[in-house]
């Protein structure tokens, strides 16, 4: 494949899939430059690895796993920030700032940080980036089956942490273990 | 509402916000600066190998842990333009150059003595029990593994007291009323990043006190990923590259890993690393084996060069890194920093990082500091204290 047709080819993934990863990073970081960060490392992996990155929706699941290892990454080092793209994080600003968020409720970002990462990925990739347990099992690289019991003590965990954070939201059974899923 | 309503809810930006991104100034940016950047050639799998397994490469999720390398050599990772001021990429030695240098060094180590002797230091980090600061508790210790029948096993050990990790932590621990003892309720929660102590903690330090070895250490010459090693076994491991991978790899291929909660490719591969350091930092192998090991991890993906850095006890080395998965999607990064002119392993450094009852992120470290593995004729020095 020549140099132009890689090109060409990433530009195509890269406009289809730059709001889903942007939208996770925001989701998942509490700063624009990480945000911005996660991005932009995401995409250079993608073009280092464009012989690796597969066609179609396959290719959204494959990034969203890279994304999913640089922001876990970026969490454990405390690396100096090394975007300095200051347009990108701007634009980040400015989704951070929009007043759409600000419906915080009572003892949710308590339970939120009462569960373990791990947790907190899964039901942010299965509520916020809307990927059923197939989809989430690829990302994450275990079976669907995995997945799916791992989603649903997730449910259960948040269930119990926002029992302690704001007793009234007790009595909300967690979701049953078998959902619809993709092929 | 639900309990996944309430949970995306709390989502930062909402779908509305994002639509149309793609086009924006700052994607355009993003995506000029990220094609102008050289693609790097497929050449990461630098030994042939039998199938994906053993190189790690797990599928896409892998993808970070492998590109690292990659990365850490050229500062291009950063999207903006490099300042010109920035020294060249090449002055630093690559994770490879180095294991490869410590490779050549360690095969001029002495082969053999009366004692086979590892002197440590253990440093590691827990939070006290109201989790306002941070401690660092140390311990010091000295194997002695006797190759000569008539010689005695031995094992000396200090405990060199606790005390505040950092200055912060001081500050902290002095407002706290300065103790010098915790007590820890048994429940309490810790990530798994430390484990609870059952007994007080006490700031004070030790006695030196040394164990004479007896029982199933009678012909031991320490153990590989766990596995007890006789003298007969160390010296059968094969010392050719190539050779002491297979064995490794066909030792690794004995192990039930379908249990684990990581993929049993990527945990193979994590296993072999572990092998290999487990090799340089307290097999009583031949030199050649200790330098093909050292050869083995110069082969493997994941590994990047950090740089010169003091290791723990403050003796400068090469820092190189790699990330492990604790659970999924949970990494701690290992740093090993190794002398490349003696190709002794200085020390290995673990770093996670908690977050403190005031919501400071604090770094847990846990190290081990070789301050020597190898032969020695020497006898040692026995403390008066038994145990």
């Amino acid at each position: 494949m020549s140099e132009q047709d890689d090109r060409s080819r990433f530009e195509a993934v890269y406009r289809r899939t730059y709001e889903q990863i942007l939208g996770y990073a925001l989701r998942r970081c509490s700063s624009p430059e990480d945000a911005a960060d996660v991005v932009a490392e995401t995409y250079v992996i993608a073009w280092r690895r464009m012989t690796e990155l597969p066609d179609g929706e396959a290719g959204k699941l494959w990034l969203y796993g890279v994304a999913r290892r640089v922001l876990a990454n970026h969490r454990r080092s405390e690396r100096r920030r090394l975007t300095r793209h200051t347009e990108l994080t701007d634009e980040i600003e400015h989704l951070y700032a929009a007043p759409s968020h600000h419906s915080e409720q009572h003892g949710v970002g308590e339970a939120m940080d009462m569960l373990a990462d791990s947790d907190r990925e899964l039901l942010a990739l299965t509520l916020w980036e809307g990927l059923d347990p197939g989809e989430i099992a690829t990302v994450l690289g275990c079976s669907r089956n995995a997945a799916r019991i791992r989603l649903h003590r997730a449910r259960k965990r948040f269930a119990k942490a926002l029992e302690k954070t704001r007793p009234s939201a007790a009595g909300f059974a967690s979701r049953p273990l078998i959902e619809k899923e993709s092929g | 509402m639900n309990n996944d309503q309430i949970f995306k809810d709390r989502a930062r930006v909402l779908d509305e916000d994002l639509a149309g991104r793609a086009s924006t100034a700052g994607a355009d940016a993003l995506l000029a600066e990220i094609v102008s950047l050289e693609r790097v050639p497929a050449r990461r799998r630098l030994l042939p190998s039998p199938g994906r397994a053993l190189l790690g490469l797990a599928a896409a999720t892998a993808a970070v842990a492998v590109v690292a390398p990659a990365m850490s050599s050229d500062s291009t990772i950063s999207v903006a333009p490099q300042p010109s001021t920035s020294v060249s990429a090449t002055a630093e030695p690559t994770a490879r150059q180095i294991l490869l240098a410590a490779a050549v060094a360690v095969e001029k180590a002495p082969a053999s003595g009366d004692y086979w002797r590892t002197a440590t230091v253990d440093r590691w980090m827990l939070t006290d029990p109201t989790r306002s600061y941070v401690l660092e508790g140390s311990r010091s210790l000295e194997t002695w593994l006797a190759k000569r029948p008539d010689l005695e096993y031995w094992r000396i050990w200090q405990d060199l007291g606790v005390k505040p990790a950092t200055p912060q932590d001081e500050a902290a621990w002095r407002a706290a009323g300065a103790p010098t003892s915790w007590r820890y309720p048994k429940n309490m929660k810790t990530e798994n990043l430390f484990s609870v102590p059952s007994r007080p903690l006490e700031a004070a330090a030790g006695e030196r006190t040394a164990e004479r070895l007896y029982g199933k250490w009678k012909g031991s010459a320490g153990d590989l990923a766990g596995e007890d090693m006789t003298w007969k076994e160390v010296r059968a491991i094969p010392s050719e590259p190539d050779k002491l991978r297979s064995y490794l790899e066909e030792r690794i291929g004995r192990l039930e890993l379908a249990g684990s909660e990581m993929g049993v490719e990527e945990a193979r591969a994590y296993i072999l690393l572990r092998d290999c350091v487990g090799i340089i930092s307290g097999l009583p192998a031949s030199p050649e084996v200790r330098a093909s090991a050292y050869r083995i991890l110069a082969s493997l993906p994941g590994i990047r060069a950090e740089g010169e850095m003091p290791d723990p006890l403050g003796r400068r080395g090469q820092t190189l890194s790699y990330q492990e998965e604790i659970e999924p999607g949970l990494f701690t990064r290992v740093q090993l920093v190794v002398d490349p002119g003696t190709g002794l392993l200085l020390a290995e450094v673990r770093t996670n990082t908690t977050k403190l009852a005031n919501g400071r992120q604090a770094e847990l470290r846990l190290s081990t500091s070789f301050q020597a593995i190898g032969w020695t004729n020497q006898r040692p020095e026995l403390p008066m204290r038994r145990n």
